[in-house]
C-alpha cells in the first residue's frame, strides 16, 4: 500500500515537474512578450505624446474647452492621457499575447472574450470623448447664444445642454460598451421620464404655485431688448 | 448731270464744290486769282466729280470784307477779270456739265456802294430810306453782336450824316432797309441780271437778319420771310431749275421756316450738324450726331440741306451749347489764336492733325448724311492753313496746284501775292499738291474721286430716309438710309480703337449686304445680331440686295 | 486677370458694347424698386454736372430681385435725360443691369463690379448703397473726383454723426482699424465709396473674396485691403448718412458676429503690415464737404439701462472670458461690472479688453466666431457707457471722447504686439 501510494506521488511528483518543464519554456515565452510589450508600449507612448505635442493636439482640445474639463477633474492634459490610453492598449495586447501563449484553456476564453471586449471598449470611449466635445461645443455656444440673446439664466440652460448631451454620450458609451445594458437602459428611460414627468408636474398638476414660482424665477419677464433701441451703424 | 429743263430738281442730288475766285487760279500773273484762271481749272473740276460750283462774291468791292462788302451788284471786281471773262467761264462750265450758284449778299453793302454813298449824303436823298438809320443807338438794343472780336455796337456813327446806321455784320457794311419796297426790287433786280447771265442759283448770305423790329432779336422775323418769299416768287415766274441757298446759321426747327411750304429756299445750310461731326469725332461718341439729326425737321420734298465739313468763314460754334463750345476750344483750338468770332478758323487737315482717316471717315460721313454736300475747295487734296493771317484768311490760301513756282496758282512774284502759299514742312506746297495727287492711285484727291463717284450710284444718300440703329456701342454710328425700296447700312467706327458691334438688323433677315466700294459680299443678314468689325475710323457702305 | 466666373456672356456682349470707360458707377441691389430710381437720377445728374466730358457708365448688380428694379435702372429718367439738348451731356451714358450668380450678398455684387470695370480698363469706380436714403449728386463727384484729379486709389466717405448712432463703428471698428493699420480712417465699414481702376483690379484677383469672412464685411476687407497695399488712400466729407426706413436690418448678433470676425481676420491677415507700424497717421481730406440739410436728430437711448445687465453678462460669461483674457484684465473687467457707483466699461478697459479678444483670435484659443460672440455683451455695455456719459454732450465734446477712446486703442497696441507671437498665455 505504501508503495502505492509513494508510486502514485512519485507519478504525480513526475507529472508535476514534466508539466512544469514544460511549462516553463511557454511561461518564459509570456514573460519576454509582456517585457517586450511594455518596452514597445513606453515607445508608442512617447511617440504619441510627441506626435500629438507637434500637431497641437493640446490647443485643439483647449478650443473645444476638452482640457479645461480634465484639469478640472484632475486628469493629465490631453496629450498625455491619449499617450497613456495608448501605452495601456498596445501593454494589454501583448500581455493577451502573452497569455494565449501559456496555452490555458481557461485563459484563452477569457483572452478570446476579452478580446472581442476592447473594440467596444475602444467605441465607447470614442463616443464618449465626441460626445464630451460636443457637449463642451453646446454649452458654450448655447451660453453665448443666450446671454446676447437676452434669455433669463443662460448658465442653467446652457449647463443644462451639457448635462443632457452628456449624459447621452455616457448612455450611448456604456451601450456599446454592453456593459450592464439592462440598468443602463432603464436608468436612461427613468431619468428622461422623470424629467417630463416633473415638467407636467411643474405644468400642471398640483403645485401650480410652486411651478409658477420656479418659471418665474428662471424666465422672468424679457427685458425690452437694448439691441433694437441702438443704431450700431 | 441732266439740265435743268429735265430735273429742277438737280440740287437735291448735287454735289457742290465752294471756291475762291481770288485764291484759286491766277491767268494773268497778278497774283490774284481770275476767272480765266478757273475756266482753265473746268477740267480738274470736272474730273473730281463734283456737279456744281459755288463762288465767293465776285462783285467790286474794297475788300474790307473779302469781298463781302460789295460795292457794285452788276460788275465783276476787275482783279477776277471782266464780265465777258466770266460769261465766258460760264459757257465752258456749262459745257461741262457743272452749274455755278454765286453769292448774293442781300443783308448789306459796303459803305462805298453808291446807294450808301447817295443815302448818307441827305435825309431827302432818295436813297436815304435804303438803309436803317436812327438819331441814337438805343434800338434794337438787346440784338446779339455777330462779329464780337471787332465791334462793339450794331449801330455805327455816321459823322456824313450825323446819324447812326444799323449794321450787323462789320461797321463798313451798312445794312439794308427791306421794309422799303424799292430795295426789295432792286434786289430782284440784281438776282435778274446774274440769272440772265446764266447762274444757276444764289448762295444768299446772312438772310436771319434782313428786318428789325423794336423789342425782337432781329433775327427770323415773318416780315423777313416775306421778302424773301417775294424774291422766291419772282425767280419761280421767270426761271425752273434755279436754286437759292440760305445761309442761316440757326437751330434745325428755326431753319425750317426758311423752306417755307416749298415757296422760299430751295436749300439751307446744316450750321449744327458740322461741328457736331467734329465733336462726335473727338469724344468717339456718336450721341451729339445721332441728337442733331434726330432733332432736324423734316422739309418740303422739293427742297434739301447743304451739308459741310467747313467752308471760307470760322468753323461756327454758335449752335452749340457752352459746355461744347468749350470742349470744342479745348480739343480743336488749344492755341487762341485760331479763335474767332466763336469758332475756330482752321482747316479740315489742320483740324484733323493731317490724319488720313479721320479726314476720310469725316468725308465718308459728309456723303452719306441727309443732305447734299458741299466740298471747300482744297479740301479734296488735305490742305493746310495759316492762323497768322488776320480774320478768316488763313483757311482762303492759295490752291496749291503743284510744287512749283507759288504752287502752281500764279506766275507773279511770290511777294505779290495776296496770302503766301503754305509752305510748312506739314503742308507745304512742295509735296501737297494736285499734281502730286494726282499721280498717287491712292492719295486723298484720288480717294475724295471715288468716293464721290460711289455716291453718286445711288440717290439714296441724297433723298433717302435715315433711321439709326443704336447698338450699344456707342463708337460706332450706324444707319439705314432707304429709299424706296433701295436700302444702304452705313456703318462708321468714330474711334481710334478697333471696334466690334452687334447691330440689329433683324428686320432685315435675308438680305445680303454688299460692300460699295469693293462690290465684296458679305454674310447673309439673319436672325441674331449682325456682327461687325472694324479698324480705326473705318466706314463701310452697303448695298442691302436681296438674293 | 480676374476671376470672370461671375460675368455671364449676356453681360460680356453689353461690356464689348460700353468700351472702356473712365468711371463707373456700381449699385448693388436685391428689390430696391423704391429707391432705386432716385439714386439713378442722382448718378445721371452727377455725369452730366461733373463729368461732361468722361466716358462714363452705370452698372446694377443684381441679387435677383423679384420687384422692377431691374427695369427702372434702365428706363427711369430717359426723359429728362433726351429733352434737354443744353443740359443732356456730351456723351452717352450706359445702363447695365445685369443679375449675378453665386451666393447672395454685397460681397459677390461688388466683385462683379469690380470684374466688369476691369474690362471695361475704368479708370475710377464709384459704389452706391441703395438703402442710403440721402445720395445727392455731389455724394458721386466727391467719391470720384480725387481718383481722376489726384490719382487717389480709394477714397472712404466721411459722416457727419450724431452721438447715437453709428457705436459699431465708433466704439469699434474706427479705434481698432486705427491702432492696428496706424491710419485715421473715420468709416472703415462704409458702404459707399470710390477707388481707382487699378485698385478694383487688384481686388479682384484676391482668392480671399471666397473666404467666409470677407463674405460678411466686404467693405471692411476692402478698406484694409487699400490700407496694407501700396495704395493711397483719401477721405472725402459726405455729410449725414441716412439709411431708408424700409432697408431690412439685420439681427445685432449676427451683424456683429460677421463684421468683428471679418475684422480680426482681416487683422490677422495683414499682420506682416502693422505689426512694425508704430505711429499714426492722418488719412487726407479730399474736396470740399457736401452741403447737406440737417438730419432728424436721434434720440439717444437710456445708457443706464443698457448697462443694467452688464454684471450679470460677465458673469454668466465668466467660463470663456478666462479663457479669453489674462487674469487682471478679467478682474478688472468683473469689478467695473460689478461697481454701483459708477456703472460702465471705461474705454482703456474697453481697449484692452478687444486687444485680448484679437490676440485669443490670432491664437485661436477656440472657435473663433465663439470669441466675436463673447465680445457683444461686452461691447453693447460699452455703447451703453458711451450714451450714459455722452447722451446731452455738445458735438464737439462727444468727439473728443471718441478720439480719447482711439487713443486707448493706439496704446494698447504695444501689449498685443507683444503677445502677438508669443504662444497663446493665460
Amino acid at each position: 500500500m505504501a508503495e502505492m501510494v509513494f508510486q502514485a506521488l512519485e507519478q504525480a511528483g513526475t507529472n508535476f515537474l514534466r508539466s512544469t518543464v514544460e511549462l516553463m519554456p511557454r511561461v518564459l515565452m509570456t514573460a519576454s512578450i509582456v517585457i517586450v510589450g511594455w518596452l514597445i508600449a513606453i515607445v508608442m507612448k512617447w511617440i504619441t505624446h510627441s506626435v500629438l505635442t507637434r500637431l497641437g493636439f493640446g490647443r485643439l482640445c483647449e478650443r473645444q474647452g476638452v482640457a479645461h474639463m480634465l484639469k478640472t477633474a484632475n486628469l493629465p492634459t490631453a496629450e498625455t492621457l491619449a499617450a497613456v490610453i495608448v501605452f495601456w492598449i498596445v501593454w494589454i495586447g501583448f500581455l493577451l499575447s502573452g497569455v494565449d501563449v501559456l496555452g490555458f484553456a481557461a485563459l484563452q476564453g477569457l483572452v478570446r472574450e476579452f478580446a472581442l471586449f476592447v473594440p467596444r471598449l475602444l467605441v465607447g470611449i470614442v463616443i464618449l470623448i465626441v460626445g464630451f466635445v460636443f457637449a463642451n461645443f453646446a454649452w458654450r455656444a448655447t451660453q453665448l447664444a443666450a446671454v446676447n440673446a437676452k434669455v433669463p439664466s443662460p448658465r442653467v440652460l446652457s449647463g443644462t445642454v451639457r448635462g443632457l448631451v452628456l449624459i447621452l454620450a455616457a448612455a450611448m458609451a456604456l451601450d456599446q460598451i454592453a456593459v450592464a445594458q439592462t440598468i443602463v437602459l432603464t436608468a436612461f428611460a427613468i431619468a428622461f421620464g422623470a424629467v417630463m414627468l416633473g415638467l407636467a408636474i411643474a405644468f400642471g398638476v398640483g403645485g401650480g404655485g410652486i411651478a409658477r414660482r420656479i418659471l418665474d424665477h428662471w424666465f422672468p419677464e424679457r427685458p425690452p431688448s437694448e439691441h433694437d433701441d441702438l443704431r450700431h451703424l | 448731270m441732266t439740265d435743268a429743263a429735265s430735273n429742277p430738281f438737280w440740287y437735291r442730288d448735287a454735289v457742290f464744290y465752294q471756291l475762291h475766285v481770288k485764291t484759286f487760279c491766277d491767268s494773268d500773273g497778278d497774283g490774284v486769282g481770275d476767272f480765266r484762271g478757273l475756266t482753265g481749272k473746268l477740267d480738274y473740276l470736272q474730273g473730281l466729280g463734283v456737279d456744281c460750283l459755288w463762288l465767293l462774291p465776285t462783285f467790286p468791292s474794297p475788300f474790307r470784307d473779302d469781298g463781302y462788302d460789295i460795292a457794285d451788284y452788276y460788275s465783276i471786281h476787275p482783279g477776277y477779270g471782266t464780265l465777258d471773262d466770266f460769261k465766258e467761264f460760264l459757257a465752258q462750265a456749262h459745257a461741262r456739265g457743272l452749274k455755278v450758284i454765286t453769292e448774293l449778299v442781300t443783308n448789306h453793302t459796303s459803305d462805298k456802294h453808291p446807294w450808301f454813298q447817295e443815302a448818307r449824303s441827305s435825309v431827302d436823298n432818295p436813297r436815304r430810306d435804303w438803309y436803317v438809320w436812327s438819331d441814337t443807338d438805343e434800338k434794337y438794343r438787346d440784338v446779339r453782336i455777330i462779329f464780337l472780336d471787332t465791334e462793339p455796337s450794331n449801330w455805327a456813327w455816321d459823322p456824313v450824316s450825323k446819324a447812326y446806321y444799323w449794321h450787323r455784320f462789320f461797321s463798313h457794311q451798312p445794312d439794308l432797309n427791306y421794309d422799303n419796297p424799292a430795295v426789295r426790287e432792286e434786289m430782284w433786280n440784281v438776282m435778274k441780271f446774274w440769272l440772265d447771265l446764266g447762274v444757276d442759283g444764289f448762295r444768299v448770305d446772312a438772310v436771319p437778319y434782313l428786318i428789325e423790329r423794336e423789342g425782337t432779336s432781329c433775327e427770323n422775323l415773318p416780315e423777313t420771310h416775306d421778302v424773301l418769299k417775294f424774291l422766291r416768287r419772282r425767280l419761280d415766274e421767270h426761271y425752273t431749275g434755279k436754286v437759292l441757298l440760305a445761309e442761316a446759321n440757326q437751330w434745325p426747327e428755326d431753319v425750317r421756316p426758311y423752306f417755307g411750304d416749298g415757296d422760299e429756299f430751295h436749300m439751307a445750310f446744316h450750321f449744327p450738324l458740322m461741328p457736331r461731326m467734329f465733336m462726335a469725332l473727338r469724344l468717339e461718341d456718336r450721341k451729339p450726331l445721332v441728337e442733331i439729326i434726330e432733332r432736324t425737321p423734316d422739309i418740303p420734298d422739293t427742297c434739301q440741306w447743304g451739308i459741310f465739313l467747313r467752308n471760307h468763314d470760322e468753323l461756327t460754334l454758335e449752335m452749340v451749347t457752352a459746355e461744347e463750345r468749350d470742349y470744342m476750344y479745348e480739343e480743336y483750338a488749344r492755341d487762341p489764336v485760331a479763335r474767332l468770332n466763336l469758332g475756330i478758323r482752321r482747316r479740315l487737315a489742320p483740324l484733323l492733325d493731317g490724319d488720313r482717316r479721320r479726314i476720310e471717315l469725316l468725308n465718308g460721313l459728309l456723303m452719306s448724311m441727309p443732305g447734299s454736300p458741299i466740298l471747300y475747295y482744297g479740301d479734296e487734296i488735305g490742305m493746310g492753313d495759316n492762323i497768322y493771317l488776320g480774320d478768316r484768311n488763313g483757311v482762303r490760301t492759295p490752291m496749291q496746284w503743284s510744287g512749283g513756282w507759288n504752287a502752281g496758282f500764279s506766275t507773279a512774284d511770290p511777294e505779290r501775292l495776296t496770302f503766301a502759299v503754305i509752305s510748312n514742312p506739314l503742308y507745304g506746297y512742295q509735296a501737297l499738291n494736285v499734281a502730286a495727287q494726282e499721280r498717287l492711285a491712292h492719295s486723298l484727291l484720288n480717294w475724295t474721286k471715288r468716293l464721290i463717284q460711289v455716291r453718286k450710284t445711288t440717290r439714296v444718300f441724297s433723298q433717302g430716309r435715315i433711321k439709326f440703329l443704336n447698338p450699344t456701342n456707342h463708337r460706332v454710328l450706324a444707319y439705314i438710309r432707304t429709299l424706296g425700296k433701295e436700302q444702304v447700312l452705313v456703318v462708321n467706327n468714330l474711334s481710334s480703337t478697333v471696334q466690334a458691334v452687334e447691330l440689329a438688323l433683324q428686320s432685315l433677315a435675308g438680305l445680303v449686304p454688299i460692300e460699295m466700294f469693293g462690290n465684296s459680299l458679305f454674310p447673309r443678314i439673319g436672325e441674331l445680331p449682325y456682327l461687325l468689325t472694324l479698324g480705326p475710323y473705318e466706314f463701310y457702305w452697303f448695298r442691302l440686295r436681296r438674293a | 486677370m480676374a476671376d470672370d466666373s461671375l460675368v455671364s456672356d449676356d453681360l460680356l456682349r453689353t461690356l464689348v458694347g460700353v468700351g472702356h470707360v473712365d468711371l463707373l458707377v456700381g449699385i448693388p441691389t436685391l428689390n430696391h424698386a423704391g429707391t432705386i430710381s432716385d439714386v439713378v437720377k442722382a448718378v445721371e445728374a452727377s455725369f452730366r454736372t461733373y463729368f461732361p466730358r468722361q466716358r462714363t457708365a452705370l452698372i446694377n448688380s443684381d441679387a435677383g430681385s423679384t420687384d422692377d428694379t431691374m427695369a427702372l435702372v434702365q428706363n427711369c429718367c430717359l426723359d429728362q435725360a433726351r429733352t434737354v439738348t443744353a443740359s443732356s451731356g456730351l456723351r452717352t451714358t450706359h445702363r447695365i443691369s445685369t443679375p449675378y450668380h453665386g451666393t447672395l450678398g454685397k460681397t459677390n455684387a461688388v466683385r462683379l463690379i469690380f470684374s466688369s470695370a476691369d474690362l471695361l480698363q475704368a479708370n475710377g469706380v464709384v459704389v452706391l448703397d441703395p438703402d442710403v436714403a440721402n445720395i445727392t449728386p455731389e455724394w458721386v463727384a466727391a467719391l470720384a473726383a480725387p481718383l481722376r484729379d489726384r490719382h487717389v486709389d480709394f477714397v472712404a466717405p466721411v459722416y457727419r454723426r450724431q452721438v447715437a448712432e453709428g457705436h459699431l463703428v465708433t466704439q469699434l471698428l474706427r479705434p481698432l482699424i486705427r491702432a492696428t493699420y496706424g491710419w485715421r480712417v473715420r468709416e472703415p465699414l462704409a458702404s459707399e465709396f470710390g477707388c481707382s481702376g487699378r485698385f478694383a483690379a487688384h481686388c479682384a484677383e484676391q482668392e480671399s473674396w471666397g473666404s467666409h469672412d470677407v463674405q460678411n464685411a466686404v467693405h471692411l476687407w476692402l478698406t484694409g485691403t487699400a490700407l496694407a497695399g501700396s495704395f493711397s488712400v483719401a477721405q472725402t466729407e459726405l455729410g449725414t448718412h441716412q439709411l431708408v426706413p424700409s432697408a431690412p436690418q439685420q439681427p445685432l448678433a449676427d451683424l456683429f458676429r460677421q463684421v468683428v470676425t471679418s475684422a480680426f481676420a482681416m487683422i490677422d491677415e495683414h499682420a506682416g503690415y502693422w505689426l512694425g507700424k508704430t505711429e499714426v497717421k492722418d488719412v487726407p481730406m479730399v474736396g470740399a464737404p457736401v452741403a447737406a440739410e440737417a438730419p432728424d436728430e436721434i434720440v439717444p437711448p437710456d445708457g443706464a439701462r443698457i448697462l443694467e445687465s452688464f454684471d450679470q453678462d460677465v458673469k454668466n460669461l465668466e467660463e470663456i472670458l478666462r479663457i479669453l483674457l489674462t487674469k487682471d484684465t478679467f478682474a478688472a473687467l468683473t469689478s467695473a461690472a460689478a461697481d454701483p457707483s459708477r456703472p460702465g466699461l471705461p474705454g482703456a478697459l474697453w481697449a484692452t479688453t478687444v486687444g485680448e479678444f484679437l490676440v485669443a483670435y490670432h491664437h485661436n484659443v477656440m472657435r473663433r466666431d465663439h470669441i466675436a460672440q463673447a465680445l457683444l455683451p461686452l461691447y453693447m455695455a460699452r455703447a451703453g457707457t458711451f450714451l450714459h456719459e455722452h447722451a446731452n454732450s455738445s458735438p464737439e465734446a462727444a468727439e473728443a471722447a471718441l478720439e480719447s477712446l482711439c487713443v486707448h486703442f493706439e496704446q494698447v497696441k504695444t501689449r498685443v504686439v507683444d503677445r502677438w507671437t508669443q504662444p497663446a498665455v493665460r
